[in-house]
């Protein structure tokens, strides 16, 4: 069975004043696939996923996304595409609690002019992808409890709740413990009919 | 919820009330006057004026900003829609166009925060200077006086009883709980002060929040300015000075972090009862303005203390 890539760039080059940091870069992900992207320091991993990710732009190359070329100009049009971007320093609300994370922007609402939330939906979906991600926590926590590995899976959540058929995760196990970052890889490792996609770099360790 | 974790959200608002009951008991045990309808009823009306402002100025507080402008956006409410009323322009758009003055020099400050990228403290310093002088420059310094009876009925009337300004106090408050806690406006204004960046990231347009909010705040300084002008019935260019910081003060009190994030408007409306009853009761014990001013400011001190030693304790 020939499979067409998920996501293909071609040609990626991106030059920052006095450094090329991607220099015609290449690079397949296919679907259900994890990839790992592992380099030195400056080996142009992170700009690489900031492209993906609509957070800077390439000089040259394309970028093919589910069989179409895409150019995604910022995080929110990638999102738009299925592409979610969970960065190194979480973006969390540690002020809210767990449902209002995930659903931050995206809030179920009861229709009508005014657009307001619908606040028990908004608990009952969120229950759902704690699930699928393995939190067995209630989404009305707050966040502010919830540990660094917790904080982590509510925004992989977040990714799936919005869609997320690329999911790209810059050092994800930096700030976790051993046994934490075990869970992480089994929680990501796809299983049955997930059709969530994976791309990301572990810290040098 | 379990009553546990409903006390752990809303405790600080229970603490608040009960300072404010303490306060009250304290102030019937002094001056047995202190307790009586007519009284509670001139504590209210006079608090109703701080606290409509205070409650704009808990969402942007909330944001993690602030507004100093507030006590000049009223003067120059005021006096834009006393000479209006007094060129004879109907009563609703008078009040429209000055409650509206009001909202726009918020949208303004709102504009300077979020587009001119300057810290609101300063946006706002800025703007209490230009809206002050603007207010004695249009008026050449002096109060416009003497409007209709309709027009005072806003501030004079008494439906079912209840002072006016209080009714609007009550309405406003409830309004704003409605938008705090329902609305996605209000979602986004805890998520901004909880962590902008973040908020940014998640595809949210912080800016258009952000201006709205201090747009909220002006417009709220603005219906302010009517009562005050109602009540008086004089609109002076040098009215509402330093009630920035009397509404700063009532949103502190009332469990709103400077720092941003977390907050809550009736948190807010205590805030802005106990130092309206402080007010009230010591000028009742023929305490001086000058030592009233001691007094008002320990407590906001003693407050955020009590309240950062709460939070520590919880943790």
């Amino acid at each position: 069975m020939t499979q067409t890539a998920l996501l293909e760039l071609k040609g990626i080059c991106r030059r920052f004043p006095g450094v090329i940091a991607l220099d015609d870069v290449d690079l397949d992900v296919n679907p259900g696939e994890i990839v790992a992207l592992i380099g030195e320091n400056g080996a142009g991993k992170s700009t690489l996923m900031k492209i993906i990710g609509g957070v800077i732009q390439p000089d040259a190359g394309t970028m093919r996304f589910a069989g179409r070329e895409v150019i995604v100009r910022s995080p929110r049009e990638a999102g738009l595409q299925g592409i979610e971007f969970i960065h190194q320093e979480l973006s969390v609300l540690d002020n809210l609690d767990v449902a209002a994370n995930i659903f931050l922007m995206r809030e179920p609402t009861y229709g009508g002019p005014l657009k307001l939330i619908d606040r028990q939906k908004i608990y009952v979906e969120a229950d759902k992808y704690l699930l699928k991600v393995g939190l067995e926590i209630s989404s009305r926590t707050p966040l502010s409890l919830l540990s660094i590995a917790q904080r982590q899976l509510v925004e992989i959540a977040r990714a799936l709740s919005a869609g997320a058929r690329l999911l790209i995760m810059d050092e994800p196990t930096s700030s976790l413990t051993l046994s934490e970052s075990k869970l992480l890889l089994q929680i990501v490792r796809p299983k049955g009919r997930r059709r969530q996609h994976y791309l990301h770099y572990p810290s040098p360790r | 919820m379990t009553l546990k974790a409903y006390v752990a959200l809303h405790g600080r608002q229970f603490g608040t009330l009960f300072g404010l009951i303490v306060l009250c008991a304290v102030m019937w045990i002094l001056t047995p006057h202190f307790l009586t309808v007519s009284n509670l009823l001139n504590v209210a009306e006079q608090t109703a004026i701080i606290a409509i402002i205070a409650a704009g100025m808990t969402f942007v507080i909330i944001t993690a900003g602030i507004d100093l402008s507030v006590g000049s956006v009223l003067a120059f409410s005021g006096v834009v829609l006393a000479s209006l009323l007094q060129k004879g322009v109907p009563l609703v758009p008078a009040l429209a166009i000055g409650i509206g003055v009001g909202f726009f020099t918020g949208v303004l400050n709102g504009l300077l925060i979020t587009i001119g990228r300057l810290p609101p403290f300063i946006a706002t310093l800025g703007m209490m200077s230009v809206a002050r002088g603007a207010a004695l420059l249009y008026t050449g310094g002096r109060p416009i006086s003497g409007f209709s009876d309709s027009f005072r009925y806003l501030a004079t009337g008494k439906p079912l009883g209840i002072p006016m300004p209080v009714l609007a106090m009550l309405a406003i408050f409830f309004m704003a709980y409605f938008l705090l806690t329902k609305t996605k406006l209000g979602r986004y204004t805890y998520a901004i002060g909880g962590n902008e960046e973040a908020t940014i990231l998640s595809g949210v347009n912080v800016r258009l929040y952000k201006t709205l909010i201090y747009g909220i705040c002006g417009g709220l300084a603005g219906l302010a300015a009517t009562i005050l002008t109602a009540r008086l019935n004089s609109a002076q260019p040098i009215a509402g000075m330093n009630y920035e910081l009397d509404a700063i003060a009532a949103t502190v009190i009332g469990g709103t972090s400077l720092m941003g994030g977390e907050g809550h408007v009736f948190g807010t409306l205590i805030g802005a009862l106990i130092i309206g009853v402080l007010r009230n009761g010591l000028t009742l014990l023929n305490i001086s303005s000058f030592a009233q001013q001691i007094i008002i400011g320990l407590v906001i001190i003693v407050a955020v203390l009590l309240d950062m030693a709460l939070k520590k304790s919880r943790r």
